[in-house]
């Protein structure tokens, strides 16, 4: 039916139209005679034309004669554009455009007479808006969306639902989408098109039904370990109501022994297996109570937990040689034992540091070059393990006392670690006036006479003796009186010089004198055995007369007391002597010779060489004639020994021989440049002990060693002395806990560096006293074996000291290995036992880096070779 | 000069008593004058014969009168001929003489005019005659015939062992401003510590032969750390304490860092071969030493060598054979690197040892005497003569100070020294303070050297 409506393009109905032929078949037939017998009606009235019309048929009624008539729109005979034509046989022709309002007249008109009229208001629409269908053909209660499909829908289309606007999407002239909501029901939809022209369409009626509840659980299956837990999802449809309430195997909130789930869907697995093992989850709708959804849980027995194995304190700092305990927690197994190693050793090793099986680390005494782990591996599973690591700590370097330190430079071969801390506990006096009192150490005899062995035993001996003063004093005094191997070719030769000079150290320098005037050891150095008086062979001996005044006694120059040089009137130096008094003195101390061998029958005119006493006067070899020297005149007829105990005191009496004394003493103990007041104080002392007594060294070398001069702790700018050979590698070996071994195979070393023990090259020793530092007005006596070469030679050797020196020599170079890879602290540790804790920090910071590249291998390994 | 320091100088040097005036010296040494300006290059190299070379069989008068003499002297120990093991020489006056067969490497030296011989040199306080030595009518130098002491006299130039400095040293003290600021030692002995070249401002250098003044453990430590070493050793050298004597130390170290660089640059630079023996190997490392004078910046050296085992008291042929044969060689060598080297002109070698020996024997060797013949070689070298005045050779003759032939030197060490003293550059003014007797005897220049 709808569809032939639409194929007739037209809203006429089709009775109208039979009505309407049969009309204009009745009266076309016959001719119309009356004149005005009634009213011109135009058919059809009233119609709607939409715009899918092209023209329109109007007929009108006219019973009047003539009955011609014309057709008007609007008025407008014939029309116009605007309100459509139309034509003299009636058909209408509507305007493009829908005018407003939307109504326009056609009217037939008498020709004959103009105001018999009849009009037929048309009303222009647009197309007519045919809805065909509807999907979906169902609507539930609520909010819908549908597609129509239909005919002429056009953008700006209204449909209606109930006759009520809706909200409406145009897609093409045959489809669009509403949107809507609706009550259980019939819903009659239509839809219209605007004004103007506005017209609405057919209806079609759907049912609306009540609307369906749905829920949907995600996942819908689901595998969970006893303990474990799994979140689930619910989605309601078909309801605002979105909430749903959660059970397990029909129990709200489940129960512990099927597992729980809570409000927002977390299902928590039992810890025990259920009689079933799987269970089910269930999520209801709340607002519709018969719709749920279902999701399987399938429970399952989890795997047993992992061994762990933990270990406290997992770092720990540890003291040389201290203990640290470590606990090892082991998890998930009932064994809980475990082993203990130390970079994976078992129970560890002395060199990383052993461990208990309780978990106590021992640390080594001396940290490896590597770091530390403490490892405990599980018993019940060996692959399973916990470290720890191990940080060894030194104790910082003990201060050093720099004052004491000082005094034992000066008084002895260098502090040792012993002496360091005797010092200190005694105080600088007492240690001196202790050191006076110790027991002189015997001088050693080789048994095979050798001069090696002897300056192996020298040493040795200046290494390891108590009495370390009066070996020094002695070492001292065999610069000034010397001797020499170089011409006592055997030990027993050199050895009554030794003892002399050791026995006297703390003595009178008058009976030092004297001894070692007749001691067949210089007898033979300096040729006064067998000297005779001129007329026997060879005459009087010169030598030992010269060396008695230049270098044992008076000098060359006459000084002041306080070492400057004597002037005259002319401002020059003043000899002390000069030729005339060495031949005096020559003569004076003719007459003596070697001793006589026990058993030996003496010889008148002298011995051969013999070492074992003394050496004896020959009264028939001694010049008797008057001697007169540096004011002194000896009567003549004296005795060998009267002639001699005269020279000796003049020398010992001579105003020189203080100062000389002194400032040689004081550059060979405590510095190089003493300053004239220095030198004037401990000469005074030389002069008067403060008993009255002259030439008391013991009192001399107290008052060089108490001077504030020495003493003054804070350098001067031209203080110090430079250390020669012997003293620096003994001092060394010292300071390092060692000492030159008696077996020590280093002679000729020394020779090499210039300082040959017992061997000085000749009486001037191994270096001049008065020597300058090179290029500068400075003495420096030590200088003068300091050359570029010795120097070198003396840094190799003491490389060689402190990597090697097995056989030799023993360090212990403990107290530096503590510091491991402290660099430091092991630079401090240098410090303190070198130099006092005077090291200049940017040095130290030259030594840290000079270290850092690595170990040199232990354990012969210093890192300190300069 | 007042009056009275020319006395003091007067009795210094009358006393013989050298050690007193080089004290003396030292504290004048600012009012020394400086010897001037003299250019280029010159060397002295000291070659000591420890233990007393038999100088009898070292050069022999061949001449057939001479020859019966000295065959007579010696005994068994004479040559056996005189034409057929001695090399051949002939002295400028014309008279024939031989050369000891182990000297056969420098023989051709001789002819070539680069060789000379010193005869009868030895330690003396003062010219003393046969006479005057028998009746002690002169002073004579302490303990002749005495190793330690006659060593000691020879080097210190002081005829007393006493003394605490080498005449070597005390003629650098007077050279020492020709080197300018050059800090290389003036004095270097190659065989350990020397009183030789001990002065009384200088210090006597020793160095070993080869010894190149490397620092020890730079080899063995693995190259980062030495390096960081060697840096860290440098570094704390260029600290200032504000210590004089410390800062005074490291500058001495400082020159042996710089000096080893020089040295280990110098070794492997010498190119002429050398004996491989340990005089050669000292020699050697003279020559290296030489090489650097440019870079060193130095124009006045002196060196010092020794070779020990010429005691001969017993077997002397065949070890004095061996021993000469040892010296010729390495003479050669280090003659023939002077050439290479370009200063074979400059360069002066001469031999010292402890004594002469006794021309009569005492079975295969002989004992120790008192004069004694020496070498002296470089182009420097008026050669081809024997100086001083060849001995008479006969036992109890008028050289001879007792009846076995220890003979009486006829020229001093003292002049031998000075001699080569003045050709290094120490004007006649300071000899004295170089050699103190050298006013006790007629000539202090020898002419051997030009």
């Amino acid at each position: 039916m709808k569809r032939l409506r639409h194929l007739f393009g037209t809203t006429i109905p089709r009775s109208v139209l039979i009505w309407a032929a049969l009309i204009l078949v009745a009266f076309t037939g016959s001719p119309v005679i009356a004149a005005v017998a009634g009213s011109i009606a135009v058919y059809p009235q009233n119609p709607s034309v939409e715009m899918a019309s092209a023209t329109y048929q109007f007929t009108s009624y006219v019973p009047i004669s003539p009955n011609t008539i014309e057709w008007l729109v609007n008025g407008i005979v014939g029309g116009n554009a605007t309100v459509g034509t139309i034509s003299p046989a009636g058909v209408y022709k509507r305007p493009e455009v829908i005018p407003t309002p939307n109504l326009v007249t056609v009217a037939a008109r008498s020709v004959a007479y103009p105001t018999s009229i009849g009009t037929s208001t048309v009303t222009l629409t647009k197309n007519v808006p045919h809805l065909w269908s509807i999907y979906p053909a169902q609507i539930q209660a609520g909010n819908y969306q549908a597609t129509f499909s239909g005919s002429n829908f056009a953008p700006g289309s209204v449909a209606t639902a109930n006759g009520i606007d809706i909200a409406t999407t145009y897609v093409s002239p045959t489809s669009l989408v509403v949107n809507g909501a609706a009550a259980v029901g019939p819903l009659i939809f239509q839809v219209r098109q605007p004004a103007p022209g506005a017209v609405t369409g057919d209806k079609v009626t759907v049912q609306v039904t009540a609307s369906i509840v749905t829920v949907a659980i995600t996942p819908e299956a689901a595998s969970v370990k006893l303990g474990g837990a799994q979140a689930f999802a619910a989605t309601v449809k078909g309801n605002s109501n979105i909430a749903v309430t959660w059970a397990v195997n029909g129990t709200v909130g489940g129960t512990p022994a099927t597992g729980t789930i809570t409000p927002a869907g977390l299902y928590s697995a039992p810890l025990a297996m259920p009689a079933s093992n799987s269970v089910t989850v269930r999520a209801t709708s709340a607002a519709n109570t018969a719709v749920f959804a279902q999701a399987s849980v399938t429970l399952s027995v989890p795997p047993p937990p992992a061994v762990t194995v933990k270990i406290a304190p997992a770092a720990a700092n540890v003291g040389l040689s201290q203990t640290q305990t470590f606990t090892a927690t082991v998890a998930n197994n009932l064994n809980t034992a475990v082993t203990w190693l130390v970079n994976g050793i078992a129970g560890g090793s002395s060199a990383v540091g052993t461990i208990s099986t309780a978990g106590i680390y021992s640390a080594p005494a001396i940290p490896p070059s590597g770091p530390i782990t403490i490892k405990a591996v599980s018993v019940a599973s060996p692959s399973v393990s916990a470290q720890a690591l191990v940080t060894l700590t030194s104790p910082p370097p003990a201060q050093a006392w720099l004052a004491g330190a000082r005094f034992l430079e000066q008084s002895s071969f260098g502090p040792t670690p012993a002496s360091m801390a005797q010092i200190k506990q005694l105080g600088i006096d007492a240690y001196l006036q202790q050191q006076f009192t110790f027991p002189e150490t015997p001088i050693y005899s080789p048994a095979n006479n050798s001069v090696g062995e002897l300056q192996q035993w020298v040493l040795y001996n200046y290494s390891t003796a108590p009495d370390q003063l009066r070996q020094r004093v002695a070492y001292s005094l065999s610069q000034i009186i010397v001797t020499s191997a170089n011409k006592l070719g055997y030990a027993n030769e050199v050895t009554p010089w030794l003892r002399i000079l050791s026995k006297h150290a703390f003595g009178n320098y008058r009976t030092l004198l004297r001894e070692v005037s007749v001691t067949p050891s210089m007898g033979k150095y300096l040729d006064l055995a067998n000297s005779k008086r001129p007329g026997l062979a060879g005459g009087a001996n010169e030598n030992y007369a010269r060396e008695l005044m230049q270098l044992f006694t008076i000098g060359i120059w006459r000084l002041n007391q306080d070492g400057s040089f004597l002037l005259d009137n002319n401002g020059e130096a003043i000899p002390a002597y000069n030729q005339q008094t060495v031949a005096q003195i020559a003569l004076a101390l003719t007459g003596w010779t070697f001793p006589t061998v026990p058993g030996a029958t003496p010889n008148p005119a002298g011995n051969w060489e013999s070492f074992g006493a003394p050496m004896e006067t020959r009264p028939a070899s001694h010049d008797p004639s008057t001697k007169s020297f540096l004011g002194a005149t000896l009567p003549a007829g004296q005795s060998v020994d009267q002639d001699l105990d005269s020279v000796i005191d003049t020398l010992f009496n001579h105003p020189n021989t203080a100062p000389f004394i002194a400032t040689r003493l004081i550059r060979s103990l405590v510095t190089s440049n003493p300053s004239p007041a220095y030198i004037s104080r401990v000469a005074g002392v030389f002069d008067n002990n403060g008993a009255g007594i002259r030439g008391d060294l013991k009192a001399v070398v107290s008052a060089i060693l108490t001077d504030p001069e020495a003493r003054q702790d804070v350098p001067s700018v031209n203080g110090g002395r430079l250390k020669e050979p012997i003293l620096q590698t003994v001092g060394l070996l010292r300071a390092l806990g060692g000492a030159y071994l008696s077996t020590e195979q280093v002679t000729y070393m020394f020779d090499n560096m210039a300082q040959i023990p017992v061997g000085p090259a000749s009486v001037f020793s191994w270096f001049s006293p008065l020597y300058h530092v090179p290029q500068s007005a400075l003495f420096g006596p030590e200088f003068q074996i300091y050359t570029p070469a010795e120097a070198t030679l003396r840094g190799n050797f003491i490389y060689w000291l402190l990597t090697t020196p097995a056989g030799s020599a023993t360090i212990d170079l403990t107290p530096f290995q503590i510091y491991g890879n402290d660099m430091p602290g092991l630079v401090e540790a240098v410090n303190q036992t070198l130099l006092y804790g005077r090291m200049d920090p940017a040095m130290k910071q030259v030594l840290i880096n000079a270290a850092a590249p690595g170990y040199d291998a232990p354990p012969a390994s210093p890192r300190f070779s300069i | 000069m007042s009056t009275q320091s020319i006395a003091r100088r007067q009795f210094l040097a009358g006393a013989g008593a050298a050690a007193f005036f080089s004290r003396f010296s030292l504290l004048n040494a600012l009012a020394q004058s400086a010897p001037a300006a003299q250019p280029g290059y010159k060397a002295l190299v000291c070659i000591f014969l420890h233990g007393g070379n038999d100088g009898h069989n070292t050069i022999v008068p061949t001449s057939q009168a001479a020859f019966n003499l000295y065959k007579a002297a010696r005994g068994a120990l004479a040559m056996p001929t005189n034409d057929s093991t001695l090399l051949p020489i002939i002295n400028s006056d014309g008279n024939p003489y031989g050369l000891h067969s182990g000297l056969a490497a420098i023989h051709p030296l001789w002819a070539q005019g680069k060789l000379a011989v010193l005869a009868n040199v030895g330690t003396l306080v003062q010219p003393v005659t046969r006479s005057q030595y028998l009746s002690n009518a002169r002073p004579v130098p302490t303990n002749l015939f005495s190793h330690s002491d006659q060593v000691q006299q020879i080097q210190s130039g002081i005829p007393s062992s006493s003394g605490g400095t080498g005449w070597g040293g005390r003629t650098a003290d007077i050279l020492q401003p020709l080197n300018g600021a050059a800090t290389f030692p003036t004095t270097c002995s190659i065989a350990g510590p020397a009183l030789f070249c001990t002065g009384n401002a200088i210090q006597s250098a020793a160095l070993l032969p080869g010894f190149n003044l490397d620092a020890s453990g730079m080899q063995l430590w693995p190259q980062a750390a030495a390096d960081a070493r060697k840096a860290g050793l440098q570094q704390v050298l260029q600290l200032n304490s504000g210590l004089a004597l410390v800062q005074a130390a490291n500058q001495t170290r400082k020159e042996a860092m710089s000096l080893n660089a020089m040295l280990t640059g110098a070794n492997a630079s010498i190119t002429t071969p050398f004996p491989g023996t340990s005089l050669g190997m000292q020699l050697k490392q003279v020559a290296s030493i030489i090489s650097l004078r440019a870079s060193t910046g130095m124009n006045r050296q002196i060196f010092f060598c020794s070779l020990g085992g010429f005691d001969t008291h017993s077997g002397q042929s065949w070890q004095q054979f061996d021993l000469l044969r040892e010296v010729s060689q390495a003479l050669l060598a280090f003659y023939q690197s002077t050439i290479d080297l370009g200063v074979s002109d400059k360069v002066t070698s001469f031999t010292l040892s402890d004594f002469g020996r006794t021309l009569q024997a005492s079975g295969s060797g002989c004992d120790h005497g008192w004069g004694n013949h020496h070498l002296i070689m470089g182009d420097a070298v008026k050669g081809g003569s024997i100086y001083g005045t060849f001995p008479n050779l006969a036992l109890g003759g008028p050289d001879d100070s007792g009846s076995r032939g220890a003979l009486i030197p006829t020229t001093s060490m003292d002049q031998f020294a000075a001699t080569l003293a003045t050709w290094l550059g120490v004007p006649p003014a300071n000899l004295p303070s170089v050699l103190g007797n050298i006013g006790n005897f007629g000539s202090s220049n020898l002419g051997f050297l030009s």
